[in-house]
């Protein structure tokens, strides 16, 4: 609806200050009340933007991938195979790639690329009037715009955490293989995928991307309905889902080490 | 006769601008009624129709509810049950004209996908606009976006359809095809109009007096 300053109240159509706690209610309670008739577009909007998160987002992970994997695999893996503590130092590396670097850096790169997007994106749908024709239609936000964002944001970070966790091990175990360790490494590799450690990586990725599409929808649809609003929202939203992102870490691997 | 709205001594508190209003009407159920408005105003009448604006003063009254007293929930069903096309048209831009109108049908549970889907196929060619279905809003003419948004309002058979000013963007002949179109649709119609229109008087049972409607209505200014 429109706009300016000079139009109605300044509130939008919510006409509530919107904080965190609300907004994760209020989307439970609206994917609660999802229609079955809008499932199919549900599902269509989820899997629309897990084609623009995940896989238009390969690329990049793959080349950040590649910076962290190459220089781990021509420095750190002569130097350990020197100092005789392959064994211990190939746990070390798989452990902090798996649990820790992979979903991290997946989940900031989702921020950096998508995150920002989805901010401008539903701020611009205030300024432009969409928002607000839809919700005077009886079109509930949180379920068109928001919960689907946050499926496809959870989806798509652990897809990517997996994704940067082969590429990265898989530099390593090619370094291990040239320096004669392959098959070592290579059960290492075998034990983690078969363990814990992927499924915490799926369950952060999922945490994480959750987070960040939840942040923000938030900041995004609660910018102002003016164009000056749009940077303000993204930069909102994306200084608060850095923080979750590391924040949710730091909780998690606290509660792994209280566990 | 039961009103679909009431407005009662309605003002609205205009950041920097002060008050907007009072406004004093009402729309009974079947008839479709004109109110003249200046363009800034429309708007807001138009959003305390479903209440997306609370007024600082007075009562708005919609299909027997009060809109401030409703919760989210309870204000979504309420704009179920009534259609606004506002002037800024409001069509999702990343969304094909006929998934722009399917969008609240399948959301509002009116509809499963499929058979939305015909519906406004039919609803597109009974408005001349089946060649346009698969284009975006940035696509489409002025008049092709005004037709579909005034259109999605009224697709769904609402109580009380509220057009704010977009007629005026339409030739006279498709503001006439318009109006009748949605008449055959929905219960009620409030068109907020910029000034007096002779294709518009031609379907408008009641001239509203903003400030002090008649009990028994206006009529169209001669």
């Amino acid at each position: 609806m429109s706009g300016g300053d000079d139009r109605g109240a300044p509130a939008p159509l919510a006409r509530r200050d919107i904080n965190p706690a609300w907004f994760v209610g209020a989307a439970l309670r609206s994917a609660v009340r999802l229609p079955r008739t809008a499932h199919g577009l549900f599902l269509r909007t989820v899997i629309n933007q897990i084609r623009f998160t995940a896989v238009q987002g390969i690329p990049l992970l793959v080349f950040v991938a590649a910076v962290f994997g190459v220089p781990l695999a021509l420095s750190v893996a002569p130097l350990t195979a020197e100092l005789g503590v392959s064994d211990a130092a190939d746990r070390i590396l798989v452990t902090l790639v798996i649990q820790e670097l992979g979903p991290i850096v997946a989940a900031l790169l989702v921020v950096v690329r998508s995150g920002t997007a989805v901010v401008a994106e539903l701020a611009a749908t205030r300024v432009t009037g969409e928002r607000d024709a839809l919700e005077a239609l009886g079109v509930d936000p949180l379920q068109y715009y928001v919960l689907p964002r946050i499926v496809a944001f959870a989806v798509s970070v652990a897809l990517l955490s997996l994704f940067f966790d082969a590429v990265v091990l898989g530099a390593l175990s090619i370094a291990r293989a040239r320096a004669g360790g392959g098959a070592d490494f290579a059960s290492l590799l075998a034990t983690s995928a078969a363990g814990a450690d992927v499924w915490l990586t799926v369950v952060k990725g999922m945490l994480f991307g959750a987070g960040i599409a939840t942040f923000a929808s938030m900041e995004g649809l609660e910018a102002g309905d003016n164009a000056v609003a749009i940077p303000i929202a993204v930069s909102r939203g994306t200084v608060q889902a850095f923080v979750w992102v590391f924040l949710a870490s730091a909780v998690l691997a606290a509660l792994r080490f209280l566990a | 006769m039961i009103d679909v709205v009431r407005f009662d001594d309605v003002v609205v508190s205009v950041p920097g601008s002060g008050n907007a209003g009072p406004w004093s009407f009402d729309v009974p159920f079947g008839t479709v009624a004109a109110l003249q408005t200046a363009p800034s105003e429309a708007e807001l009448v138009a959003r305390l129709c479903v209440g997306a604006v609370e007024p600082a003063r007075g009562t708005v009254e919609v299909l027997g509810m009060v809109p401030g007293e409703l919760d989210r929930f309870g204000l979504l069903a309420l704009r179920r049950r009534t259609g606004v096309a506002f002037q800024r048209t409001g069509l999702v831009s990343n969304l094909s004209l006929r998934d722009n109108l399917i969008l609240p049908l399948v959301f509002g549970g009116r509809l499963d996908a499929g058979a939305a889907a015909a519906w406004v196929d039919r609803a597109l060619d009974s408005l001349g606009l089946a060649a346009d279905a698969d284009r975006r809003p940035s696509a489409l003419t002025r008049e092709v976006r005004i037709t579909a948004a005034v259109a999605r309002a009224a697709l769904h058979g609402p109580e009380l359809l509220v057009v704010e000013h977009l007629t005026a963007g339409l030739s006279p002949g498709a503001r006439a095809a318009l109006v009748g179109w949605c008449r055959e649709r929905c219960g009620s119609m409030l068109l907020l109009v910029p000034g007096p229109d002779a294709v518009l008087l031609a379907h408008v049972d009641r001239w509203l007096d903003p400030v002090a409607a008649p009990p028994g209505g206006g009529h169209p200014p001669e």
